[in-house]
């Protein structure tokens, strides 16, 4: 990290596996480093209070909402967006039994559920309860469909991903 | 006052932490997820950020025969995931905050710190009896009970420039929590009782129960603990305690009357969780 005289900083991260840097202030949102820095728009900023998981992301391995994280914290760490999550095997079968679910209506949610869903799946096993489902998913607010199409994709795809040989 | 950060800090000692802290205007970070919003809303509006995350001593947990300490940084899903019936009632809190993206980055510190009245690991750890150990530059460290600690809703007895390194947590006996919500996740606490008790035979030798969400802090509540200590407990005195000392106010998550009444099936049930966690641990 290099600090200017005018209290923006000049962070070094990884982001989808590529070396960027973003220029930012001390308060500015990962989220909107991500959006309004680098382009990647993936990551919707929603509620701007960690309720509503659209603004989810992987940093440093692990899924977060992007709108209670300040890019600062993030200096030198790994950042995975959805851009990123969806050309991965795990992504893609997902992105796959989400169409053909019918879990997207208006959309704006999707990217955070496959993030957060591909954080989980393999944690919830080939043939996860839809129980164990919400609460891996809780974090994450649709208001279109209802969550149960969600629901038997993620199913869905946790079938295909152990018949696929559960490779990540 | 609401002048515009200036500053983000990332110390990776203590020391060099509460030398930073000891600035005007300097606020520790940790998990950030209240820290975030309130200081988006500017209900905070520090001038420096101190980021306590890279402390390693903040981020250790120790589990010993008879306590577990927990760093102030360590998050709720690494507590959630701690095993050992003794903490039960700590764990129970832990899993319920937020989503799983909000326990990966909620601290027990930051929540103690909160000093929330609903906050759900306060009431555990009130009934475990644990106690915060607290630096500050000017002195090498204090520990602080919690049974002590709360003063009001979002108010403590820390002073400004210090933090809480860590929680030490009682492991002995078995414990659990339980809380009132009207959705299953992603809510805060309407109202809730966490227990603790030492079985002697068949009946307890010692408990201590806490309440949340029914008061101005998260509450110990004695009398009621004492009519569960015996051969066989009292849950009518006990409830009657629990209601005596509970100061619930009406608001958006359930008016007085509601919270009043949902203390004794929260007991009941608390109760019976802790007792089967004590018989699998001692059968």
């Amino acid at each position: 990290m290099t600090s200017s005289p005018a209290g923006s900083s000049i962070l070094t991260l990884e982001v989808n596996a590529e070396p960027r840097r973003v220029t930012v202030a001390a308060t500015t949102l990962l989220v909107d480093a991500l959006r309004d820095g680098l382009g990647l728009t993936g990551v919707k900023h929603g509620c701007g209070t960690g309720d509503c998981g659209s603004c989810t992301a992987m940093v440093d391995g692990q899924a977060v909402t992007t709108c209670l994280v300040y890019a600062m914290e993030c200096d030198d760490m790994a950042i995975v967006t959805p851009e990123h999550v969806a050309e991965s095997v795990i992504g893609r079968i997902l992105v796959e039994e989400f169409v053909t679910a019918g879990a997207v209506q208006c959309g704006i949610c999707i990217p955070g559920f496959i993030v957060q869903a591909a954080a989980v799946l393999d944690e919830l096993g080939p043939a996860p309860a839809p129980a164990e489902i919400k609460d891996a998913l809780a974090g994450n607010i649709c208001r279109c469909t209802g969550y149960y199409p969600i629901i038997a994709a993620v199913i869905a795809a946790a079938a295909r991903l152990a018949a696929e040989g559960g490779a990540s | 006052m609401t002048a515009a950060v200036q500053a983000y800090r990332r110390p990776t000692d203590l020391d060099a932490a509460l030398a930073l802290l000891a600035a005007a205007g300097s606020l520790p970070l940790a998990g950030g997820t209240d820290f975030v919003p309130m200081q988006r809303s500017r209900s905070i509006n520090p001038a420096t950020i101190i980021d306590l995350k890279h402390v390693p001593e903040l981020r250790r947990v120790e589990a010993r025969n008879d306590h577990v300490t927990v760093g102030g940084c360590v998050t709720m899903a690494e507590i959630g995931a701690l095993r050992g019936v003794g903490i039960g009632a700590l764990t129970d809190g832990a899993n319920y905050v937020g989503g799983r993206q909000t326990r990966a980055r909620a601290t027990l510190g930051g929540n103690v710190a909160r000093s929330s009245p609903a906050g759900d690991t306060l009431a555990p750890l009130l009934a475990l009896d644990a106690v915060a150990r607290v630096a500050g530059v000017s002195h090498g460290g204090r520990d602080m009970p919690l049974s002590s600690f709360f003063v009001g809703p979002g108010q403590n007895r820390l002073e400004p420039g210090e933090i809480i390194t860590e929680i030490v947590v009682p492991a002995a006996g078995a414990s659990a929590y339980l809380r009132f919500t009207y959705r299953s996740w992603m809510d805060l606490a309407v109202s809730g009782v966490a227990v603790w008790i030492r079985p002697d035979g068949a009946g307890l030798a010692e408990a201590r129960v806490a309440l949340c969400g029914v008061g101005p802090t998260p509450l110990l509540v004695p009398a009621a603990a004492a009519a569960l200590v015996g051969p066989e407990p009292d849950m009518a005195e006990a409830s009657r305690a629990l209601e005596a000392a509970a100061q619930p106010i009406d608001d958006v998550r359930g008016t007085a009357e509601y919270r009043l009444a949902s203390l004794q099936p929260l007991l009941s049930r608390a109760l019976a969780t802790a007792m089967s966690r004590g018989r699998e641990e001692w059968p």
